[in-house]
Protein backbone atom coordinates (compact mmCIF):
# COMPACT_ATOMS: atom_id res chain seq x y z
CA UNK A 1 0.00 0.00 0.00
CA UNK A 2 1.35 3.43 -0.82
CA UNK A 3 1.33 6.33 1.63
CA UNK A 4 -1.47 8.10 -0.22
CA UNK A 5 -3.99 5.35 0.42
CA UNK A 6 -4.56 6.01 4.11
CA UNK A 7 -5.76 9.07 5.90
CA UNK A 8 -4.01 10.05 9.15
CA UNK A 9 -6.17 11.41 11.96
CA UNK A 10 -6.03 15.18 12.36
CA UNK A 11 -5.58 16.97 15.72
CA UNK A 12 -9.30 17.21 16.40
CA UNK A 13 -9.86 13.55 15.59
CA UNK A 14 -7.02 12.57 17.92
CA UNK A 15 -8.61 14.59 20.73
CA UNK A 16 -12.06 13.18 19.91
CA UNK A 17 -10.82 9.60 20.16
CA UNK A 18 -9.34 10.21 23.59
CA UNK A 19 -12.45 12.11 24.76
CA UNK A 20 -14.71 9.22 23.76
CA UNK A 21 -12.76 6.88 26.03
CA UNK A 22 -13.13 9.01 29.20
CA UNK A 23 -15.98 7.67 31.35
CA UNK A 24 -18.31 9.73 33.49
CA UNK A 25 -17.02 10.63 36.93
CA UNK A 26 -13.31 10.72 36.16
CA UNK A 27 -11.11 13.53 37.45
CA UNK A 28 -8.87 14.51 34.54
CA UNK A 29 -5.91 16.82 33.98
CA UNK A 30 -5.16 17.86 30.40
CA UNK A 31 -1.72 19.04 29.28
CA UNK A 32 -0.98 21.87 26.91
CA UNK A 33 -1.48 21.40 23.13
CA UNK A 34 -3.71 18.72 21.61
CA UNK A 35 -4.61 17.34 25.08
CA UNK A 36 -6.34 20.66 25.86
CA UNK A 37 -8.72 20.01 22.93
CA UNK A 38 -9.98 16.83 24.60
CA UNK A 39 -12.26 18.83 26.92
CA UNK A 40 -14.20 20.18 23.94
CA UNK A 41 -15.10 16.68 22.76
CA UNK A 42 -16.41 15.06 25.92
CA UNK A 43 -20.18 14.69 25.39
CA UNK A 44 -22.10 17.43 27.21
CA UNK A 45 -24.25 14.96 29.13
CA UNK A 46 -21.18 13.19 30.55
CA UNK A 47 -19.86 14.63 33.83
CA UNK A 48 -16.08 14.64 33.67
CA UNK A 49 -14.29 16.95 36.14
CA UNK A 50 -11.26 18.78 34.77
CA UNK A 51 -8.37 19.81 37.00
CA UNK A 52 -5.76 22.49 36.35
CA UNK A 53 -2.46 22.50 38.27
CA UNK A 54 -2.90 26.04 39.55
CA UNK A 55 -5.61 24.99 41.98
CA UNK A 56 -8.70 24.67 39.79
CA UNK A 57 -11.06 21.71 40.01
CA UNK A 58 -14.17 21.73 37.83
CA UNK A 59 -12.73 23.82 35.02
CA UNK A 60 -15.22 24.79 32.31
CA UNK A 61 -14.71 26.00 28.75
CA UNK A 62 -13.17 29.31 27.70
CA UNK A 63 -15.38 32.34 28.51
CA UNK A 64 -17.06 34.59 25.96
CA UNK A 65 -14.94 37.68 25.25
CA UNK A 66 -17.30 39.92 27.22
CA UNK A 67 -17.48 37.55 30.18
CA UNK A 68 -13.80 37.13 31.10
CA UNK A 69 -13.02 36.77 34.81
CA UNK A 70 -9.45 38.15 35.04
CA UNK A 71 -8.73 36.11 38.22
CA UNK A 72 -9.51 32.77 36.62
CA UNK A 73 -6.81 31.22 34.46
CA UNK A 74 -5.61 27.68 33.81
CA UNK A 75 -2.11 26.19 33.88
CA UNK A 76 -1.61 27.33 30.29
CA UNK A 77 -2.43 30.85 31.50
CA UNK A 78 -5.60 31.08 29.40
CA UNK A 79 -8.85 32.52 30.73
CA UNK A 80 -11.29 29.81 31.76
CA UNK A 81 -14.63 29.36 33.51
CA UNK A 82 -15.60 27.33 36.56
CA UNK A 83 -18.48 24.86 36.36
CA UNK A 84 -21.10 24.74 39.09
CA UNK A 85 -19.50 22.65 41.80
CA UNK A 86 -16.03 23.84 40.84
CA UNK A 87 -13.55 24.68 43.59
CA UNK A 88 -10.28 26.50 44.21
CA UNK A 89 -7.35 25.30 46.29
CA UNK A 90 -3.73 26.31 46.75
CA UNK A 91 -0.80 24.90 44.79
CA UNK A 92 0.32 22.32 47.34
CA UNK A 93 -3.22 20.90 47.68
CA UNK A 94 -3.63 20.99 43.91
CA UNK A 95 -0.46 18.94 43.53
CA UNK A 96 -1.59 16.68 46.37
CA UNK A 97 -4.51 15.76 44.08
CA UNK A 98 -1.90 14.85 41.45
CA UNK A 99 0.87 13.33 43.56
CA UNK A 100 -1.51 11.62 45.96
CA UNK A 101 -2.97 9.54 43.14
CA UNK A 102 -6.41 11.17 43.17
CA UNK A 103 -6.59 12.02 39.46
CA UNK A 104 -8.07 9.22 37.38
CA UNK A 105 -6.34 10.39 34.24
CA UNK A 106 -3.76 12.76 32.90
CA UNK A 107 -3.41 13.38 29.17
CA UNK A 108 -0.08 14.82 28.01
CA UNK A 109 1.79 15.47 24.80
CA UNK A 110 5.22 13.87 24.40
CA UNK A 111 8.41 13.81 22.35
CA UNK A 112 8.84 10.07 22.84
CA UNK A 113 7.11 7.13 24.51
CA UNK A 114 8.92 3.82 25.05
CA UNK A 115 7.27 0.40 24.93
CA UNK A 116 7.80 0.00 28.69
CA UNK A 117 5.74 3.16 29.32
CA UNK A 118 8.63 5.60 29.80
CA UNK A 119 7.80 9.14 28.69
CA UNK A 120 10.05 12.00 27.55
CA UNK A 121 8.20 15.26 27.16
CA UNK A 122 10.13 18.11 28.80
CA UNK A 123 13.57 18.48 27.24
CA UNK A 124 14.93 17.54 23.84
CA UNK A 125 18.55 17.24 24.90
CA UNK A 126 20.63 16.35 27.96
CA UNK A 127 22.33 19.67 27.32
CA UNK A 128 19.18 21.76 27.10
CA UNK A 129 20.31 25.04 28.66
CA UNK A 130 17.26 25.72 30.81
CA UNK A 131 14.55 23.13 30.32
CA UNK A 132 11.12 23.91 31.72
CA UNK A 133 9.55 20.98 33.54
CA UNK A 134 6.49 22.67 35.09
CA UNK A 135 4.11 20.04 36.46
CA UNK A 136 4.85 17.30 33.89
CA UNK A 137 6.87 15.06 36.23
CA UNK A 138 4.27 15.33 38.99
CA UNK A 139 1.45 14.48 36.58
CA UNK A 140 3.26 11.59 34.92
CA UNK A 141 4.33 9.99 38.19
CA UNK A 142 1.20 10.81 40.19
CA UNK A 143 -1.97 10.29 38.14
CA UNK A 144 -3.67 6.88 38.27
CA UNK A 145 -3.18 6.57 34.52
CA UNK A 146 -1.36 8.55 31.88
CA UNK A 147 -2.43 8.77 28.27
CA UNK A 148 -0.36 10.49 25.60
CA UNK A 149 -1.59 12.26 22.48
CA UNK A 150 1.13 12.96 19.94
CA UNK A 151 2.07 12.56 16.30
CA UNK A 152 3.33 9.09 15.47
CA UNK A 153 6.55 10.40 13.95
CA UNK A 154 8.63 13.57 14.04
CA UNK A 155 8.55 16.00 11.12
CA UNK A 156 11.54 14.19 9.59
CA UNK A 157 9.77 10.84 9.89
CA UNK A 158 11.50 9.26 12.89
CA UNK A 159 9.32 7.21 15.17
CA UNK A 160 8.23 8.73 18.46
CA UNK A 161 7.28 5.25 19.71
CA UNK A 162 10.62 3.80 20.70
CA UNK A 163 12.24 0.93 22.56
CA UNK A 164 14.19 3.40 24.73
CA UNK A 165 13.74 7.16 25.00
CA UNK A 166 16.77 9.09 23.78
CA UNK A 167 15.50 12.35 25.28
CA UNK A 168 15.61 13.05 29.03
CA UNK A 169 12.85 11.14 30.83
CA UNK A 170 9.84 12.79 32.45
CA UNK A 171 8.88 9.60 34.29
CA UNK A 172 9.41 5.85 34.09
CA UNK A 173 6.88 3.16 33.14
CA UNK A 174 3.72 5.22 33.50
CA UNK A 175 2.13 5.65 30.04
CA UNK A 176 -0.91 3.40 29.67
CA UNK A 177 -2.22 4.47 26.25
CA UNK A 178 -1.06 6.48 23.23
CA UNK A 179 -3.27 8.22 20.67
CA UNK A 180 -1.30 9.15 17.57
CA UNK A 181 -2.29 10.47 14.15
CA UNK A 182 -1.91 6.88 12.89
CA UNK A 183 -3.10 4.59 15.68
CA UNK A 184 -4.34 3.99 19.20
CA UNK A 185 -2.05 1.78 21.26
CA UNK A 186 -2.02 0.41 24.79
CA UNK A 187 1.23 -0.04 26.65
CA UNK A 188 1.19 -3.61 27.99
CA UNK A 189 3.67 -6.02 29.52
CA UNK A 190 4.41 -7.24 25.98
CA UNK A 191 4.90 -3.68 24.67
CA UNK A 192 2.70 -1.61 22.35
CA UNK A 193 -0.65 -3.26 21.61
CA UNK A 194 -2.46 -1.79 18.59
CA UNK A 195 -6.12 -1.07 19.39
CA UNK A 196 -6.97 0.77 16.18
CA UNK A 197 -5.42 2.37 13.12
CA UNK A 198 -6.14 5.24 10.74
CA UNK A 199 -8.51 4.18 7.96
CA UNK A 200 -6.68 2.34 5.19
CA UNK A 201 -3.50 1.72 7.20
CA UNK A 202 -2.17 -1.83 7.56
CA UNK A 203 -0.23 -3.18 10.53
CA UNK A 204 2.75 -3.63 8.19
CA UNK A 205 2.69 0.02 7.20
CA UNK A 206 2.25 1.10 10.79
CA UNK A 207 5.17 -1.08 11.91
CA UNK A 208 7.30 0.44 9.13
CA UNK A 209 6.79 3.83 10.76
CA UNK A 210 7.39 2.57 14.31
CA UNK A 211 10.72 1.74 15.94
CA UNK A 212 9.20 -0.30 18.74
CA UNK A 213 7.71 -3.72 18.02
CA UNK A 214 3.91 -3.64 17.65
CA UNK A 215 1.54 -6.33 18.83
CA UNK A 216 -2.08 -7.15 18.14
CA UNK A 217 -4.42 -8.09 20.99
CA UNK A 218 -4.92 -11.78 21.64
CA UNK B 1 8.32 64.18 73.49
CA UNK B 2 7.18 61.16 71.51
CA UNK B 3 3.74 59.90 72.38
CA UNK B 4 4.18 56.32 71.55
CA UNK B 5 5.04 52.82 72.55
CA UNK B 6 8.53 51.43 72.19
CA UNK B 7 8.06 48.13 70.42
CA UNK B 8 10.07 45.62 68.55
CA UNK B 9 13.76 45.86 67.89
CA UNK B 10 14.29 46.64 64.23
CA UNK B 11 18.02 46.21 64.07
CA UNK B 12 21.17 46.50 66.11
CA UNK B 13 24.31 48.02 64.73
CA UNK B 14 27.54 48.61 66.62
CA UNK B 15 26.70 49.92 70.07
CA UNK B 16 23.24 51.02 69.11
CA UNK B 17 19.83 49.43 68.84
CA UNK B 18 16.96 50.92 66.88
CA UNK B 19 13.37 50.50 68.02
CA UNK B 20 10.09 51.13 66.30
CA UNK B 21 7.68 53.51 67.99
CA UNK B 22 3.98 52.89 67.56
CA UNK B 23 1.56 55.81 67.81
CA UNK B 24 -0.64 54.99 70.77
CA UNK B 25 -3.62 56.85 69.37
CA UNK B 26 -3.78 55.29 65.93
CA UNK B 27 -1.88 52.09 66.68
CA UNK B 28 0.10 52.69 63.50
CA UNK B 29 3.75 53.08 62.89
CA UNK B 30 5.99 54.44 60.19
CA UNK B 31 9.65 54.67 59.49
CA UNK B 32 9.86 58.29 60.65
CA UNK B 33 9.14 57.29 64.23
CA UNK B 34 12.14 55.28 65.23
CA UNK B 35 14.32 55.59 68.26
CA UNK B 36 17.98 54.66 68.38
CA UNK B 37 19.44 53.96 71.81
CA UNK B 38 22.67 52.62 73.17
CA UNK B 39 22.61 48.84 73.12
CA UNK B 40 20.98 47.04 76.04
CA UNK B 41 18.95 49.93 77.40
CA UNK B 42 18.59 49.59 81.11
CA UNK B 43 15.35 48.25 82.60
CA UNK B 44 14.88 51.69 84.06
CA UNK B 45 14.72 53.19 80.58
CA UNK B 46 12.12 50.66 79.44
CA UNK B 47 10.13 51.43 82.54
CA UNK B 48 10.40 55.09 81.78
CA UNK B 49 9.00 54.59 78.29
CA UNK B 50 6.15 52.46 79.54
CA UNK B 51 5.29 55.04 82.15
CA UNK B 52 4.46 57.50 79.42
CA UNK B 53 1.47 55.44 78.32
CA UNK B 54 -1.92 56.71 79.37
CA UNK B 55 -3.95 54.54 81.73
CA UNK B 56 -5.74 51.68 79.98
CA UNK B 57 -3.80 51.89 76.75
CA UNK B 58 -2.45 48.65 75.42
CA UNK B 59 -0.72 47.77 72.27
CA UNK B 60 -2.91 45.93 69.80
CA UNK B 61 -1.58 43.56 67.19
CA UNK B 62 -1.35 45.50 63.99
CA UNK B 63 0.50 43.94 61.11
CA UNK B 64 -0.65 46.63 58.71
CA UNK B 65 2.25 48.87 57.72
CA UNK B 66 1.88 52.30 56.21
CA UNK B 67 4.66 52.42 53.65
CA UNK B 68 6.60 50.23 51.27
CA UNK B 69 9.78 51.11 53.17
CA UNK B 70 8.24 49.67 56.33
CA UNK B 71 7.08 46.59 54.46
CA UNK B 72 10.59 45.95 53.15
CA UNK B 73 12.52 46.96 56.28
CA UNK B 74 15.35 44.67 57.30
CA UNK B 75 15.54 42.38 54.23
CA UNK B 76 19.20 41.37 54.22
CA UNK B 77 21.65 40.64 51.43
CA UNK B 78 21.86 36.92 50.76
CA UNK B 79 18.23 36.26 51.75
CA UNK B 80 16.11 33.52 50.24
CA UNK B 81 12.94 35.13 48.92
CA UNK B 82 9.87 33.00 48.16
CA UNK B 83 7.71 34.65 45.55
CA UNK B 84 4.07 33.63 45.08
CA UNK B 85 2.05 34.01 41.91
CA UNK B 86 1.15 32.02 38.83
CA UNK B 87 0.87 33.82 35.54
CA UNK B 88 0.09 37.41 36.39
CA UNK B 89 -2.58 36.34 38.87
CA UNK B 90 -1.97 36.54 42.59
CA UNK B 91 1.53 37.85 42.06
CA UNK B 92 2.77 40.54 44.47
CA UNK B 93 4.09 42.92 41.81
CA UNK B 94 4.16 46.00 44.04
CA UNK B 95 6.23 44.16 46.65
CA UNK B 96 8.71 43.01 44.00
CA UNK B 97 9.09 46.66 42.96
CA UNK B 98 9.54 47.47 46.64
CA UNK B 99 12.30 44.88 46.92
CA UNK B 100 13.98 46.37 43.85
CA UNK B 101 13.87 49.76 45.58
CA UNK B 102 14.96 48.36 48.95
CA UNK B 103 18.28 47.20 47.55
CA UNK B 104 18.96 43.74 49.04
CA UNK B 105 21.27 41.76 46.79
CA UNK B 106 22.83 38.31 46.41
CA UNK B 107 19.31 36.91 46.69
CA UNK B 108 18.05 33.41 46.09
CA UNK B 109 14.56 33.65 44.62
CA UNK B 110 12.10 30.75 44.45
CA UNK B 111 9.13 31.25 42.14
CA UNK B 112 7.25 29.24 39.53
CA UNK B 113 8.70 31.25 36.63
CA UNK B 114 11.93 33.13 36.07
CA UNK B 115 10.38 36.48 35.22
CA UNK B 116 9.03 38.00 32.03
CA UNK B 117 9.99 41.04 29.99
CA UNK B 118 12.02 43.64 31.88
CA UNK B 119 9.75 44.26 34.86
CA UNK B 120 9.26 42.70 38.29
CA UNK B 121 11.40 39.64 38.93
CA UNK B 122 13.07 40.03 35.52
CA UNK B 123 14.09 43.57 36.49
CA UNK B 124 15.46 42.37 39.84
CA UNK B 125 17.57 39.81 37.97
CA UNK B 126 18.61 42.32 35.33
CA UNK B 127 19.97 44.54 38.10
CA UNK B 128 22.24 41.69 39.16
CA UNK B 129 20.57 41.22 42.52
CA UNK B 130 19.64 37.55 42.14
CA UNK B 131 22.38 34.97 42.66
CA UNK B 132 20.17 31.94 42.17
CA UNK B 133 16.68 31.17 40.91
CA UNK B 134 14.69 28.11 41.96
CA UNK B 135 11.74 27.49 39.63
CA UNK B 136 9.81 24.90 37.65
CA UNK B 137 9.35 26.79 34.43
CA UNK B 138 12.12 29.27 33.53
CA UNK B 139 10.59 29.80 30.11
CA UNK B 140 7.77 32.30 30.35
CA UNK B 141 6.20 34.32 27.54
CA UNK B 142 9.25 36.59 27.40
CA UNK B 143 12.18 35.12 29.35
CA UNK B 144 14.85 37.32 27.70
CA UNK B 145 16.50 38.53 30.92
CA UNK B 146 16.77 35.09 32.48
CA UNK B 147 18.09 33.47 29.30
CA UNK B 148 20.72 36.18 28.77
CA UNK B 149 21.99 35.93 32.36
CA UNK B 150 21.87 32.14 32.34
CA UNK B 151 23.84 31.80 29.09
CA UNK B 152 26.41 34.24 30.46
CA UNK B 153 26.76 32.14 33.60
CA UNK B 154 25.62 35.04 35.75
CA UNK B 155 22.76 33.28 37.47
CA UNK B 156 22.45 29.86 39.04
CA UNK B 157 19.37 27.76 38.18
CA UNK B 158 17.71 25.00 40.15
CA UNK B 159 14.86 23.38 38.21
CA UNK B 160 12.27 21.75 40.47
CA UNK B 161 9.03 20.06 39.41
CA UNK B 162 6.12 22.37 40.21
CA UNK B 163 4.49 20.03 42.72
CA UNK B 164 7.82 19.47 44.43
CA UNK B 165 8.37 23.23 44.84
CA UNK B 166 4.90 23.64 46.35
CA UNK B 167 5.37 20.65 48.67
CA UNK B 168 8.86 21.79 49.71
CA UNK B 169 7.31 25.09 50.80
CA UNK B 170 4.45 23.39 52.64
CA UNK B 171 6.96 21.08 54.34
CA UNK B 172 9.05 24.08 55.43
CA UNK B 173 5.95 25.68 56.92
CA UNK B 174 4.91 22.48 58.67
CA UNK B 175 8.21 21.63 60.31
CA UNK B 176 8.92 18.74 57.94
CA UNK B 177 12.60 19.05 56.98
CA UNK B 178 12.42 16.61 54.05
CA UNK B 179 10.03 14.14 52.44
CA UNK B 180 10.00 11.31 49.91
CA UNK B 181 8.23 11.70 46.57
CA UNK B 182 7.83 9.62 43.41
CA UNK B 183 8.02 12.74 41.24
CA UNK B 184 11.32 12.82 39.36
CA UNK B 185 12.36 9.21 40.00
CA UNK B 186 14.39 7.92 37.04
CA UNK B 187 14.97 11.45 35.70
CA UNK B 188 17.70 14.08 35.91
CA UNK B 189 15.93 15.42 39.02
CA UNK B 190 16.87 12.27 40.94
CA UNK B 191 20.62 12.52 40.36
CA UNK B 192 22.48 12.77 43.67
CA UNK B 193 19.34 12.41 45.79
CA UNK B 194 18.68 9.73 48.38
CA UNK B 195 16.48 6.94 46.97
CA UNK B 196 14.31 4.71 49.11
CA UNK B 197 11.92 1.89 48.31
CA UNK B 198 8.74 2.03 50.38
CA UNK B 199 6.06 -0.64 49.90
CA UNK B 200 7.53 -1.61 46.54
CA UNK B 201 7.80 1.84 44.99
CA UNK B 202 10.93 3.96 44.66
CA UNK B 203 10.98 7.51 46.00
CA UNK B 204 13.54 10.32 46.21
CA UNK B 205 14.21 12.59 49.15
CA UNK B 206 13.45 16.29 48.72
CA UNK B 207 14.32 18.97 51.28
CA UNK B 208 12.00 21.62 52.65
CA UNK B 209 12.35 25.05 51.04
CA UNK B 210 12.50 27.77 53.68
CA UNK B 211 12.19 31.47 52.93
CA UNK B 212 13.82 34.26 54.89
CA UNK B 213 11.23 36.45 53.22
CA UNK B 214 7.94 35.56 51.54
CA UNK B 215 6.15 37.94 49.17
CA UNK B 216 2.40 37.34 48.92
CA UNK B 217 -0.63 38.90 47.29
CA UNK B 218 -3.97 38.69 49.09
CA UNK B 219 -7.47 39.82 48.19
CA UNK B 220 -8.48 40.79 51.76
CA UNK B 221 -6.50 41.17 54.97
CA UNK B 222 -7.20 42.30 58.54
CA UNK B 223 -4.80 43.72 61.11
CA UNK B 224 -4.04 40.26 62.51
CA UNK B 225 -2.81 39.24 59.07
CA UNK B 226 -5.70 36.90 58.31
CA UNK B 227 -5.92 36.59 54.52
CA UNK B 228 -8.26 35.60 51.74
CA UNK B 229 -7.35 35.18 48.08
CA UNK B 230 -9.40 35.54 44.93
CA UNK B 231 -9.90 32.54 42.62
CA UNK B 232 -6.71 31.50 40.82
CA UNK B 233 -4.93 34.24 42.77
CA UNK B 234 -4.50 31.74 45.61
CA UNK B 235 -1.86 29.56 43.87
CA UNK B 236 1.44 29.55 45.82
CA UNK B 237 0.41 32.31 48.26
CA UNK B 238 -0.66 30.10 51.21
CA UNK B 239 2.47 27.92 51.10
CA UNK B 240 4.79 30.92 50.65
CA UNK B 241 3.14 32.43 53.75
CA UNK B 242 3.75 29.25 55.75
CA UNK B 243 7.33 28.73 54.66
CA UNK B 244 8.78 32.19 55.26
CA UNK B 245 10.31 33.67 58.41
CA UNK B 246 9.04 37.12 57.43
CA UNK B 247 5.90 37.02 55.32
CA UNK B 248 5.07 40.31 53.64
CA UNK B 249 1.65 40.71 52.06
CA UNK B 250 0.21 43.21 49.61
CA UNK B 251 -3.58 43.22 49.76
CA UNK B 252 -6.31 44.66 47.59
CA UNK B 253 -8.60 45.26 50.56
CA UNK B 254 -8.05 45.91 54.26
CA UNK B 255 -11.01 44.81 56.34
CA UNK B 256 -11.85 45.18 60.02
CA UNK B 257 -10.99 42.47 62.52
CA UNK B 258 -13.94 40.10 62.54
CA UNK B 259 -15.13 41.06 59.09
CA UNK B 260 -13.71 37.89 57.58
CA UNK B 261 -15.84 34.89 58.43
CA UNK B 262 -13.60 32.48 60.38
CA UNK B 263 -14.65 29.61 58.12
CA UNK B 264 -13.47 31.53 55.09
CA UNK B 265 -9.99 32.67 56.11
CA UNK B 266 -7.52 31.02 53.71
CA UNK B 267 -4.30 31.93 55.51
CA UNK B 268 -4.54 32.45 59.29
CA UNK B 269 -2.59 35.46 60.53
CA UNK B 270 -0.03 33.35 62.41
CA UNK B 271 1.75 32.90 59.07
CA UNK B 272 1.80 36.63 58.28
CA UNK B 273 4.07 39.43 59.52
CA UNK B 274 3.41 42.60 57.53
CA UNK B 275 0.50 43.75 55.38
CA UNK B 276 0.57 46.65 52.95
CA UNK B 277 -2.60 47.97 51.29
CA UNK B 278 -2.13 48.05 47.49
CA UNK B 279 -5.53 48.37 45.81
CA UNK B 280 -4.70 48.09 42.14
CA UNK B 281 -7.79 46.31 40.77
CA UNK B 282 -7.69 43.40 38.36
CA UNK B 283 -4.53 41.80 36.99
CA UNK B 284 -3.57 42.79 33.48
CA UNK B 285 -3.34 40.48 30.51
CA UNK B 286 -0.32 38.25 30.16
Amino acid sequence: MSDSEFKPFNRVQMAQRAATDIPEGWYVNLGIGIPTLVADHVPLDREVIFHSENGILGMGPAPAKDAIEPWLINAGKQYITLRSGGSICHHADSFAMIRGGHLDLCVLGAFQVADNGDIANWATSENDTAPAVGGAMDLAAGAKRLWVIMDHTTKDGSSKLVTKCSYPLTAESCVKRVYTNLATLDVTERGFMVLGMAPGLTLENLQARTDAKLHLPG
Amino acid sequence: MVSGLLTETLWGRGDETTYQIVDINTNQYNSANRLTLARSPSPALNLCVRKRLPEGTRRMINKIVQSMADAMAGIKDGSTVLLAGFGSVGQPNALIDGLIEQGAKDLTVAANNAGSGHVGLARLMELGRVRKIICSFPRSSDPVVFETLYRAGQIELEIVPQGTIAERMRAAGAGVPAFFTATGVGTKMAVGKEHREIDGRTYILENALYGDVGLVEAWEADRWGNLTYKLAGRNFNPVVSMASKTTIVQTQHVVGLGDLHPDNIHTPGIFVDRVLHIPYGDPGSF
